[in-house]
């Protein structure tokens, strides 16, 4: 399946479907964290956060993918790798293309996001349904009480608020605990 | 706390794009404005992009592992494949080898003929020499090649050698001649099985093999004298059909009707027959009419009925003629019992 095949794939929403064929890349993605000194596990991380970059990126109406899907994972892998490593990235501002900023921008953001999942991931199993329905399958409340037995729209948006709200909760616990080490 | 409820709900319908036009613009507004409604818009997101990000984790993680069946399934049916293919050309050169032609009756890959003259072998030229065959190779005929190798040797080399064609000694000369075996090739003839060398019937059996039975087989069992008779309050129809071993046959009516004009009559034929595929033919040539013989019986067939000598039953058939085809009207489909 050639590039423009997965795209269409991410635009139809059939992501699932994109990102096992980008898979095909993983060994050459492996390779290079391999001969970085990393482990097969780290490999499996990078390359997993680096297909969550890349559709972060094509998300954004402002992102237009420049490079083929490889040297794109490459360099998201690549960025990735050195910041599990915690490894001062010397990078000059000047010498990064607008791709590569992106890149590291949506690296930086996507830390934020990480702590946000954790909060999300505390929640109990109901909530954490509800709040992948209406956010990641981009339900309407309608289907979402369907779904999930609730007697009316509006008990299915006050449980949304309430789950909302106990996620934020923990979070800023999160922040906290993170901010003090 | 009231305040933060209004401020999320509203940020969030901000988000579905379900405000107006008016509270687009005070969001809007407060998000320039603002600091902590700021603040609490990208907490918001945060914490938005933090549950989708738990959503595409999980989708990574089935595509790695469908890739992975996908992988696998790749990998067992290249397998698959790759065994099928070996199967099949084993199985191929399994039949080749199967279907390989016969061995050679010579093996050593050579054979020694004697230059000699006798009356008990059969004689075929070569390149100039004369190659014998005796009876030990009955049924083999040594096809003419373009003589490669000639060699003499002596009897003693001769003894040497393992396989070889039966040879008689010449009378003037203890001279062998070794003869390589790519000049000559060997047909197997296609088996006979024959009777007598009169005119036979052919029947093929298997591949190049031919049972041939002498006619006379056949027509000994048929001759003798048939009959037929017809017997009504105020008629009386015989029939008389001899089969004579010479290949003559003779036929007589004897008809009585005491209606009839005159009352009874006696009409008779005479010529040649011959049995063809399981047929009796009827042939009469000129020199066979005269005053009494008027009946023309050219064209006449008869089939022969009788009990098959593979038929153990009790049930007793008759030895008898049944005419099928004729010139003469009456004749077709009467059948005549063979006398005792």
């Amino acid at each position: 399946m050639n590039d423009q095949k997965i795209l269409l794939c991410f635009k139809n929403g059939q992501r699932e479907k994109a990102f096992a064929k980008l898979y095909q890349l993983y060994p050459k993605i492996e390779s290079i964290i391999l001969s970085k000194g990393g482990q097969k596990q780290d490999a499996l991380d990078v390359f997993q956060e680096s297909l969550i970059i890349l559709y972060r990126n094509l998300e954004k109406s402002d992102f237009t993918l420049t490079s083929s899907f490889y040297t794109y994972l490459y360099s998201v892998s690549r960025f990735i790798w050195s910041d599990m490593q915690k490894k001062e990235l010397k990078i000059v501002s000047n010498q990064l293309n607008g791709n590569e900023k992106t890149i590291i921008e949506t690296i930086q953001e996507e830390e934020q996001f990480k702590l946000a999942e954790h909060a999300f991931f505390e929640l109990g199993e109901r909530c954490k349904e509800l709040l992948q329905l209406f956010y990641h399958q981009r339900m309407s409340f309608k289907d979402i009480s369907i779904v999930m037995g609730f007697s009316s729209e509006k008990i299915a948006k006050n449980q949304k608020y309430k789950c909302l709200s106990k996620a934020r909760a923990i979070y800023h616990t999160q922040q906290q605990e993170t901010d003090q080490y | 706390m009231k305040t933060d409820r209004k401020n999320i709900e509203l940020i969030h319908n901000y988000l579905d794009k379900s405000l107006n036009h008016d509270e687009i613009e005070i969001v809007e507004y407060q998000l320039q404005s603002d600091i902590k409604f700021q603040d609490l818009y990208k907490e918001q997101l945060t914490l938005i992009q933090g549950i989708k990000r738990a959503g595409l984790k999980e989708e990574v993680r089935r595509a790695k592992k469908s890739h992975c069946k996908l992988k696998k399934l790749k990998v067992l049916g290249i397998s698959v494949s790759f065994i099928a293919v070996i199967i099949l050309v084993s199985m191929t050169f399994f039949k080749t080898s199967q279907i390989k032609t016969p061995k050679s009756i010579i093996k050593n890959n050579k054979v020694e003929v004697l230059d000699t003259d006798t009356d008990l072998v059969k004689k075929t030229e070569l390149g100039g020499i004369k190659v014998l065959k005796d009876s030990a190779v009955v049924g083999v005929d040594i096809i003419e090649k373009p003589l490669k190798e000639k060699t003499l040797i002596t009897p003693q080399e001769l003894k040497d050698e393992t396989e070889r064609v039966k040879v008689k000694e010449s009378e003037k000369a203890q001279e062998y001649v070794k003869i390589t075996l790519d000049t000559l090739s060997l047909k197997k003839k296609p088996q006979v099985i024959s009777d007598k060398t009169e005119k036979v019937l052919s029947r093929p059996l298997k591949k190049s093999t031919t049972l041939n039975i002498h006619e006379i087989a056949f027509r000994d069992k048929l001759i003798g004298t048939y009959e037929m008779k017809l017997e009504a309050s105020n008629a009386l129809i015989i029939d008389n059909l001899t089969l004579n071993q010479n290949g003559t046959f003779e036929f007589h009516e004897y008809d009585k009707h005491d209606l009839g004009i005159p009352p009874e009559r006696n009409t008779y034929a005479k010529g040649t027959w011959k049995i063809e595929k399981n047929l009796i033919l009827f042939s009469t040539s000129d020199s066979d009419f005269d005053e009494k013989y008027t009946l023309d019986f050219n064209n006449t067939k008869a089939r022969c009925i009788k009990k098959s000598s593979r038929d153990t039953s009790d049930r007793d058939i008759k030895t008898s003629i049944k005419f099928y085809e004729s010139e003469i009207f009456w004749i077709p489909n009467r059948t005549l019992l063979k006398m005792e």
